[in-house]
C-alpha cells in the first residue's frame, strides 16, 4: 500500500524505536487492527526507517490513519519522506 | 462501523476468464495465485493480509499493515488486482512450499502484471522470489533496467552464483504477460510471447521462502499491479502452455 516514511539519522535509533512503539500503541486502538502497523529497518545510508503513521496509509476501516500530536512529537528527530532508498538486493 | 476484515466477495466476472476454467486441473500447474478467485484473498480494509494459492493451498501473508498490498476489483485494467507500492509491499510464505520446484528441477513462473516502474527508477524490482534468502540458491522474476529501457529478467542460482537471463527485446512496461522459463540446463524470459535469449545454468535452488512482490530475501520491491501469478512444475507440455497463455491473454 502507499505510505510515507519517517527516516531517522543513524544516531537516532532510540528515537526511531520510540516512534515505532508509539505507532504500535496507537494502532492497537483501531477496531479490527491486525498485526503490527509498521517496522524498523535500515535504508542504504544506514538511517532508520519507520513507516509514517498517517496519510496515505489506511487502516482496517479503509480510512487514512490520523496522526496524533503525540506521534508528531515522537518523530521530531526524523524526516518525513514519500520513498525510501533501500539497500540493493543481494 | 464494522471493520472490513474478511474474504473478498464476488470478484469474478461473468463471461470472462475465471478460475472455473480448467487451468487448475492442468498437471503442470503447481500453484496459482489469482485475485479474481473469490475467497482467495483476505483483507483488512482494502489491504491484503493473506492470499491463498488455489492449486496447492500455499498461503502467503503479511502481518505488517504498512507492507500490505492493496486490493481493488478494478485496479488491473478494470479487473481485480493487487497493487504493490514499490516501497515495502510483499506477501510471504514459509510453509507448504514443497510443491514448488527446487534443486535442479525445471519450472516456470508466469505473471500477468501492469509494471509501472519507470526506466529512470533503476532499482531492481521483483515480482516474485523463491529460495532461502540468498541469491545463489534462488529463483526470481524481476524488472530490471538496461540501456534506459525496462526489461524482464529471470534469475536462477546454481548454488554458487546467480545467473540472469534478461529479455533484451521487449520493453517491460505496462501490461505484460511475463514468463520465467527455468529449464534443466538453460533459463530464459518471455514477454508477451517474445522469447529472450537463453542463459546456460543448471539450477541449484532451495525453497524455504516464497515472496510475492520482492525477493526471497525481502528486498527489491515490485511496483505495479498483479493480476495473476502461476508456478509450474517442470516444463508444461505444448497443449498446457497454450491453455495457460490463452487463459492469461483473455484477461487483457
Amino acid at each position: 500500500m502507499s505510505n510515507h516514511f519517517v527516516i531517522f539519522p543513524a544516531s537516532e535509533q532510540t528515537a526511531a524505536q520510540n516512534y515505532k512503539a508509539g505507532c504500535e500503541a496507537e494502532w492497537q486502538k483501531q477496531p479490527g487492527a491486525e498485526g503490527d502497523v509498521g517496522y524498523i529497518a535500515l535504508d542504504r545510508h544506514g538511517q532508520w526507517v519507520v513507516p509514517y503513521y498517517g496519510p496515505p496509509q489506511t487502516g482496517p476501516d479503509s480510512q487514512e490513519l490520523v496522526e496524533t500530536p503525540e506521534l508528531e512529537l515522537l518523530r521530531a528527530a526524523g524526516e518525513l519522506q514519500p520513498t525510501v532508498e533501500w539497500p540493493d538486493p543481494e | 462501523m464494522m471493520p472490513a476484515v474478511g474474504r473478498v466477495g464476488q470478484v469474478g466476472r461473468q463471461g470472462r476468464a475465471s478460475v472455473g476454467f480448467s487451468l487448475l486441473s492442468l498437471s503442470s500447474v503447481g500453484a496459482f495465485f489469482d485475485p479474481e478467485d473469490a475467497g482467495s484473498i483476505t483483507l483488512s480494509g482494502s489491504l491484503v493480509t493473506g492470499w491463498l494459492d488455489r492449486k496447492s493451498g500455499i498461503q502467503v501473508t503479511q502481518g505488517v499493515n504498512a507492507s500490505r498490498p492493496a486490493y481493488s476489483a478494478t485496479s488491473f485494467i478494470g479487473r481485480p488486482g493487487l497493487t504493490y507500492d514499490g516501497n515495502d509491499d510483499r506477501l510471504v510464505a514459509t510453509t507448504g512450499l514443497g510443491v514448488l520446484p527446487s534443486g535442479a528441477l525445471p519450472g516456470e513462473i508466469w505473471a500477468l502484471v501492469n509494471q509501472t516502474a519507470l526506466p529512470a527508477d533503476t532499482n531492481a524490482r521483483y515480482i516474485a522470489g523463491v529460495g532461502a534468502g540468498t541469491s545463489v540458491s534462488a529463483r526470481r522474476l524481476q524488472r530490471a533496467v538496461s540501456g534506459g529501457v525496462n526489461r524482464a529478467q529471470t534469475q536462477v542460482g546454481n548454488g554458487s552464483t546467480l545467473i540472469g537471463a534478461q529479455n533484451a527485446t521487449a520493453d517491460f512496461s505496462g501490461v505484460q504477460l511475463v514468463r520465467a522459463i527455468i529449464g534443466a540446463t538453460a533459463t530464459s524470459t518471455e514477454v508477451d510471447g517474445v522469447a529472450g535469449a537463453p542463459q546456460a545454468v543448471v539450477p541449484g535452488t532451495n525453497v524455504t521462502t516464497l515472496v510475492i512482490g520482492a525477493t526471497d530475501a525481502l528486498s527489491g520491491h515490485f511496483k505495479g499491479v498483479l493480476n495473476g501469478l502461476l508456478f509450474t512444475i517442470g516444463t508444461p507440455p505444448a497443449d498446457e502452455l497454450l491453455q495457460i497463455r490463452n487463459f492469461f491473454n483473455a484477461r487483457r
